[in-house]
């Protein structure tokens, strides 16, 4: 058995022993958290615009879907939608629609100079409200565009916007929105017609619409 | 007597001989308290010193609200307590038993210094353990009921109950001249 001396002199031993284990090891921890912090902060500044970018896409979405909602209630409200023709608008505006948001668009000349450079979510919701707009207007059923226009070549893909004007410039345009994902929607403006080319209808423009259409587009 | 408090404050305050002192008070009580428990002195004895360099290490956690002697035993019986939970059974005798055996003998005189204290703490050991330990606080340690409830973890009832039933066993293991030492 130790003396009481021998004891005390063993317990200040082991005390300092367990308070430099103990700074060690606050030390170990700081290390390890230091690096950890580093990476987060990295990475946030390298995926956070991003993460930002797609969230504000998301909202810009929930508002055109909130316009194409828009859209469908006049479909209803003029009848059409007991001869079958309503149904179709409905699947025009909502069925279609992507629900992912538009890409940046960007026009650029043959030279490699950009023309134009804009939220194309924007334009598509513009484009929407036109439609709507007009329906409203003419107070009929959308029209079918394939009687009165001949058959219009496919739309060339992977462009963020695709304006064609290949058999008459002055008369038919190919609009074609492209999704980060990639599923594309293309509209005709045919001679104040603007047709959604994968439902095959139609609505008729007033003069005024379409010139508001073709300065959008920058097409004037 | 304050058990040791107004030491661990000279200490808190920067007075290391202070805490030469508060072992000097409280040390060999400890271990004969751990012994209890683990049966072996040596390690009874390595048990306590940790105890201590515990008060040195985390010196803020003893609030004062219990005597430093409450708060010390309490260490000392979970320490012992994780002791028997971890320790290896071995089998064979050790070599050194029968000098444990003498070692144990001197500490139980050392910190009972009445005989009739060392005779009713030798028939302790046929009691069982929780009522060794309400009596060896309260009889030898000279603790209330409240501190020897405290370290013990059970209320003040229960080591009411314990001392009753103790008592009753201890008459029956001294036999008449257990009556006079209890």
């Amino acid at each position: 058995m130790r003396t009481i001396e021998e004891c005390t002199a063993e317990v200040f031993l082991r005390s300092e022993k367990k308070i430099r284990q103990r700074r060690q090891n606050r030390k170990r921890v700081l290390l390890s958290i230091i690096p950890l912090v580093l990476c987060v902060g990295g990475l946030a500044t390298v995926f956070g615009p991003q993460f930002a970018d797609k969230s504000t896409g998301d909202l810009s979405q929930e508002n055109a879907n909130s316009n194409m909602a828009g859209s469908v209630e006049w479909g209803g409200i003029n009848g059409n939608a007991a001869d079958g023709n309503g149904g179709t608008m409905d699947e025009l505006y909502t069925g279609d629609s992507p629900k992912d948001g538009f890409v940046q668009l960007k026009i650029q000349s043959a030279q490699g100079t950009v023309i134009r450079e804009e939220n194309v979510q924007e334009i598509y919701n513009q484009l929407q409200l036109t439609i709507s707009e007009s329906v409203r207007n003419n107070g009929d059923a959308p029209m079918d565009p394939t009687e009165s226009t001949p058959p219009l070549p496919p739309p060339a893909a992977g462009n963020d916007t695709d304006v064609d004007s290949a058999q008459n410039p002055s008369d038919r345009y190919v609009i074609t929105f492209t999704t980060e994902l990639g599923s594309e929607e293309v509209y005709t403006l045919s001679e104040n017609v603007l047709t959604e080319d994968a439902a095959g209808y139609g609505t008729k423009l007033d003069d005024a619409q379409v010139a508001w259409l073709m300065e959008m587009f920058g097409l004037e | 007597m304050d058990n040791g408090e107004s030491s661990y404050r000279r200490f808190l305050d920067g007075d290391e001989s202070a805490f030469e002192d508060l072992m000097k008070q409280l040390f060999h009580s400890l271990v004969f308290f751990i012994c209890g428990y683990v049966h072996d002195i040596h390690a009874a004895e390595d048990l306590a010193i940790d105890v201590f360099s515990e008060l040195i290490v985390h010196r803020h956690r003893y609030n004062f609200k219990v005597t430093l002697k409450t708060y010390v035993f309490m260490l000392g019986r979970s320490r012992a307590l994780d002791y028997i939970k971890h320790k290896r059974v071995i089998s064979f005798v050790e070599l050194t038993e029968a000098e444990d055996v003498a070692d144990e003998k001197t500490l139980e005189e050392l910190v009972l210094k009445d005989a009739r204290k060392r005779a009713v703490h030798g028939a302790l050991e046929k009691l069982p353990e929780s009522m060794r330990t309400a009596i060896h606080l309260i009889y030898f340690e000279e603790m209330t009921y409240e501190e020897a409830a405290k370290v013990m973890k059970k209320n003040r009832k229960q080591v009411d109950n314990l001392l009753y039933r103790a008592k009753k066993e201890l008459r029956i293991l001294l036999g008449e001249d257990g009556e006079q030492l209890i």
